[in-house]
């Protein structure tokens, strides 16, 4: 008895201890762990201004300096004029160098600085000849002193003679000088070694491109290139006339700029993170990420280490255009304000979630967004290449995983996750957006239809896109009549009874056509609600047959599309809208004797057409201890505003608002007035238009931008409010089945009806099993 | 007779203390690694999902008894069950009597036979998609004799295929172990029984088999657990979603696992670990009684 009672005692313990397992995730729990110290960076500015008539490019570190080269237009001498900019990032002194030049042809297109400070520039001059109606190129090294004053140089004339005549566009990308003065010149997939007399040493080749070069700590020439296995480091042997040692930095979306500190580790940079690689042991670690130091690491030309506490960094945001300069200093956290930190999950980084996450850090005193992905495009190795689709589900496991488990994220990226939102709604993973959006003063009236219809799910909204874009297919009327959407019985109707001469569509073969049907007709052959399919139908047969109709390679080779069209070779082309002018493109493909509609896909509801979205989709966990906070940095990406001036506002605003703002702006004419605010006329007295402008054609066609109008407008919102569907909602696993049997039929081996009953079969039991 | 801690003295006790230290890395090994992941298994199997945990009763068990896959899974894995597993015994056991005798290249054979087990099953699944593959080796010479080609993955022969690449994969293996133990029967037994006029065929449904018999009930057993272990290669041949007839119990919970639906997936374990519990103890209770004399 005393054994019974102790044996159930201990089960009573045991399940005792399973009362950890359950959904009480507590502040302890959720607590990420601080670590030790953080680098915390200051931005500062080199001192130098871009040129009102010029650029700046810059080149990267070298030898402790920040190279840049600054060219300027005179309206007054009619000359172009260059200056290297030298910035010092041990005492942050500028120097600029004029570089001097009789010939207005010549400019520099690479710099370096060598060890002792001074300056070896390759300057090239392009002269066009205008009797043969061919250009040729010419360059030569330059030496300059420390003080800029120039030491000599070297005539290039012989050496890219014989580089032209092995590639048409032979071009010098980069020079570096070993602590020999010997010159090296970095081509495309070869670096030419050059004596200080002009004569060539030797040149060594890769396989592939060459990304960068620089100098060891010995004064020896390295170089960055692709190798087998992401991109490699090898070391010239000049003694050898080839590579040396080699080193394998695992990675493959390098920044540009690589330096070798004193203590002999290699500092190099991709899109995530700063990265060292020790050359005694060839291994390498992350030092820190950029979105830690609250930088996007896409816009981060490279990375240059000074000392054991310091990093500096140059940046360049392509969607603002905003670039600088940051220094990042090793901070002890316990110095640093400590925020509470939100989690958001992702697949993998990308630009937009980056740039995201960077704005919300920066304005934000009290809350942080740490991102964790679960796989890293910039590490990826051979292997995960050859066997990507393992690669992808396992990281799509553990992001699951991690999802449903105890230390869920308090927000997911739906956008780049690799799951379904439907997936996660059903298993009650994802929190309902619709009470926070009225909290914040807004409700789904105040969104475009189209985008809360087609990301409801269950009646249930969980997330929108701050931006949309719209994919249809467009048709003559006359041909499959004036109306929106069409059914897939009627699309094969149509199909079967073309014109003489006429095709469905310009670039669909036998696979993509099938794509599209089972893409746009999903519903016609699947009834999730009751678990059932008809691929055995004589529809889905009917596709198959039609379907080999088709080549089995797009041309590319013919006429352009819209010439195709108003030719009646053509019946359909997929329109893909993103802005209004695209609206007039659109109608533009059809000429003037032809009236077009937008017929929308086969089989898809509403009118036709799908939604996708622009940017990142992010959605609450539930699970989440910080709903409100997440909360607010999602619905301020839902109803990001219309700014002209942003390059990254592709598609149109999800908002009602936004979206009126961005057709009023797009409509309204601007004229061109002259610097007394007069309106400057054309030949015929019209007023010229600053909208519209520009053209678009291709292979015999073209077609010039006029100003849009209320029509367009019209066009687009009519579209907008009919949309029922989003582009990318067919479940893969099902395509992928049936993909994979209809290969069989396209090939012959098999018949339609052995085709059609093995998919039945398997799609069949799938939907049983998921019923 | 009632026992009492009493009688059992000072060194039983701490003879018992003993033992139970020893015996405690492994009781909480196998504690930590199988007894409480299947104890969390039936907790998911009566919640409602893992996010909310909230106790679901015999909802789950219901809905996946219900669900017209798992029936498929539990008949098809059942059907073959059935058939391979005899087949496993009774095939290897002929090989290990026929082994057993003195044959010229006897010991060839064995490696032969034994070969299937030192290859990965991802090699042994490459073999046979090169051999069975619609366009593969099977179909080609097939067609050397005007014989049309035939689906073997795809099609119901898919059923054979699987069942003569789990005789091939686990012929081996209990053939060792049966020649294993039909060395260990006393050899003075057999003399007797041929001496009393025994003739083969007695000698061997009343001495050799009943010895045999908790090595039969092993043998069983292992073919048991290997024929639900096959997943792996019929997996690796056809995928997720194979035609219906190989679609297996095992196929039902992978899936399940793949799309989160873990109450599923727990519910069709506890199923399973039930049936597999009803089985065994048959098979125990029929070893008791063939072999019982055996055991004394």
């Amino acid at each position: 008895m005393k054994k019974k009672l102790l044996a159930f005692a201990l089960s009573l313990i045991m399940v005792a201890g399973l009362a950890a397992c359950g959904n009480g995730n507590t502040e302890e729990t959720k607590n990420v762990e601080r670590p030790a110290y953080v680098y915390v960076p200051e931005y500062f500015d080199w001192g130098v201004e871009e040129p009102e008539n010029g650029y700046i490019n810059t080149y990267g570190v070298v030898n402790g300096y920040m190279l840049g080269i600054k060219s300027e237009w005179s309206n007054e001498t009619h000359q172009q004029s260059e200056n290297i900019l030298k910035y010092s990032l041990v005492d942050g002194t500028l120097e600029e160098i004029p570089y001097i030049s009789d010939n207005s042809n010549e400019y520099i297109n690479a710099v370096t600085v060598q060890q002792e400070g001074g300056i070896a520039a390759c300057v090239q001059e392009y002269i066009w000849d205008e009797k043969t109606r061919e250009g040729q190129a010419f360059y030569r090294v330059i030496f300059m002193d420390a003080a800029g004053q120039v030491t000599g140089e070297i005539d290039l004339a012989d050496i890219y003679a014989e580089m032209a005549q092995k590639s048409d566009y032979a071009y010098i990308n980069n020079i570096a000088v070993d602590s020999d003065q010997v010159v090296y010149l970095q081509f495309e997939q070869e670096i030419v070694a050059v004596n200080p007399d002009g004569s060539k040493l030797f040149s060594v080749e890769t396989d592939n491109w060459i990304q960068n070069m620089g100098n060891m700590n010995d004064g020896s020439v390295y170089a960055v290139y692709y190798g087998q296995n992401g991109s490699e480091i090898g070391v010239i042997d000049k003694n050898a006339k080839a590579f040396g040692t080699k080193y394998e930095l695992g990675n493959n979306n390098l920044n540009g700029f690589f330096n070798i500190a004193e203590d002999n580790m290699l500092y190099f940079s991709d899109s995530t993170s700063v990265r060292k690689l020790d050359l005694t042991t060839g291994k390498s670690e992350e030092v820190f990420q950029w979105l830690s130091v609250d930088m996007n690491g896409q816009y981060v030309d490279g990375v240059n280490y000074l000392d054991e506490k310091t990093f500096f960094a140059h940046y360049r945001d392509w969607s603002s255009d905003e670039e600088g300069f940051v220094k990042l200093v090793k901070t002890d956290s316990s110095l640093v304000p400590e925020k509470t930190i939100l989690t958001l999950a992702a697949l993998s980084s990308d630009s937009n979630i980056q740039a995201d996450v960077v704005a919300f850090n920066k304005a934000n005193t009290e809350y942080r967004i740490e991102l964790k992905t679960y796989l890293d495009y910039n590490t990826m190795t051979e292997a995960d290449y050859q066997n990507y689709e393992q690669f992808l589900s396992d990281a799509t496991t553990r992001m699951l995983n991690d999802i449903t488990g105890k230390d869920a994220p308090d927000m997911i990226s739906l956008s780049n996750s690799n799951i379904s939102m439907a997936t996660l709604a059903s298993k009650g993973a994802l929190e309902e957006i619709t009470p926070y959006l009225e909290k914040a003063g807004y409700s789904e009236e105040d969104f475009v239809a189209g985008v809360v219809n087609s990301y409801k799910l269950d009646g249930k909204l969980y997330t929108m896109p701050g931006r949309f874009a719209i994919q249809t297919t467009m048709a003559d009327s006359a041909i499959v009549g004036d109306k929106e959407g069409w059914t897939l019985q009627e699309a094969l109707e149509v199909i079967k009874n073309l014109p003489e001469g006429m095709s469905f569509s310009e670039y669909d073969t036998q696979e993509y056509f099938i794509q599209k049907c089972l893409i746009y007709g999903y519903t016609n052959f699947i009834d999730e609600q009751n678990a059932s399919c008809n691929f055995d139908s004589e529809e889905f047969k009917a596709i198959l047959e039609m379907a080999k109709t088709f080549p089995t390679e797009s041309d590319y080779s013919g006429e352009a599309t819209p010439i195709l069209i108003q030719n009646g070779e053509v019946l359909t082309m997929d329109a893909g809208i993103s802005s209004l002018e695209e609206v007039q493109v659109c109608l533009a493909y059809f000429g003037d004797k032809i009236t077009p509609t937008f017929i929308g896909y086969p089989g898809v509801s509403g009118n036709g057409a799908l939604l996708s979205s622009y940017g990142s989709t992010y959605a609450i966990c539930s699970k989440s201890d910080y709903k409100d906070i997440a909360a607010e940095f999602i619905i301020e990406k839902m109803t990001q505003p219309y700014e002209p001036e942003d390059y990254r506002n592709w598609g149109f605003p999800s908002l009602k608002k936004e979206l009126d703002a961005y057709i009023t702006d797009q409509i309204t004419v601007e004229y061109i007035k002259d610097e007394n605010g007069e309106l400057i006329l054309d030949e015929e007295g019209n007023p010229i238009p600053e909208n519209g402008g520009g053209s678009i054609g291709w292979e015999g066609w073209m077609y010039e931008y006029r100003p849009c109008t209320q029509e367009d407008a019209d066009i687009l919102l009519e579209l907008v409010d009919g949309i029922e569907g989003v582009y990318t909602n067919s479940d893969s696993t099902i395509f992928s089945m049936i993909m994979e049997e209809v290969s069989y039929f396209l090939s012959g081996a098999k018949t339609a009806d052995e085709v059609a009953a093995l998919i039945q079969n398997r799609i069949s039991l799938y939907l049983m099993q998921n019923s | 007779m009632k026992k009492t801690w009493a009688k059992s003295g000072k060194h039983e006790k701490h003879a018992k203390r003993t033992s139970a230290l020893f015996l405690a890395p492994s009781f909480l090994g196998v504690m930590a690694f199988f007894i409480l992941p299947f104890i969390v298994v039936i907790v998911y199997s009566l919640v409602d999902n893992p996010i909310n945990m909230e106790f679901n009763g015999l909802g789950n068990f219901i809905r996946v008894i219900n669900n017209g896959a798992f029936k498929k899974a539990i008949a098809n894995t059942l059907k073959f069950s059935v058939i391979a597993v005899p087949l496993a015994v009774v095939l290897s056991l002929m090989l290990a009597i026929v082994l057993e005798w003195k044959i010229p290249f006897r010991s060839q054979f064995r490696t032969f036979f034994l070969s299937p087990m030192m290859v990965p099953v991802a090699s042994i699944v490459l073999i046979w998609q090169v051999l069975f593959h619609y366009n593969g080796a099977v179909n080609e010479w097939l067609g050397a004799f005007g014989i049309d080609k035939i689906d073997w993955l795809k099609s119901s022969k898919a059923y054979i295929v699987v069942v003569v690449l789990f005789l091939w994969k686990n012929l081996g293996y209990n053939m060792i172990l049966f020649m294993a133990a039909l060395s260990n029967i006393p050899e003075d037994l057999i003399e007797v029984a041929r001496l009393e006029n025994a003739n083969k065929w007695q000698i061997f449904y009343h001495i050799k088999l009943r010895y045999m018999s908790s090595t039969i009930l092993f043998v069983t057993i292992m073919s048991l657990i290997n024929s639900f272990k096959v997943f792996r290669e019929i997996y690796l041949l056809t995928g997720d979603y194979p035609v219906d007839t190989i679609y297996m119990l095992q196929h039902y919970m992978n899936n399940m696992f793949a799309k989160l639906d873990y109450q599923n997936l727990s519910a069709a374990a506890v199923l399973m670990s039930l049936c597999m519990i009803v089985i065994i103890g048959i098979m125990f209770l029929v070893e008791n009684y063939y072999g019982k004399d055996v055991e004394g």
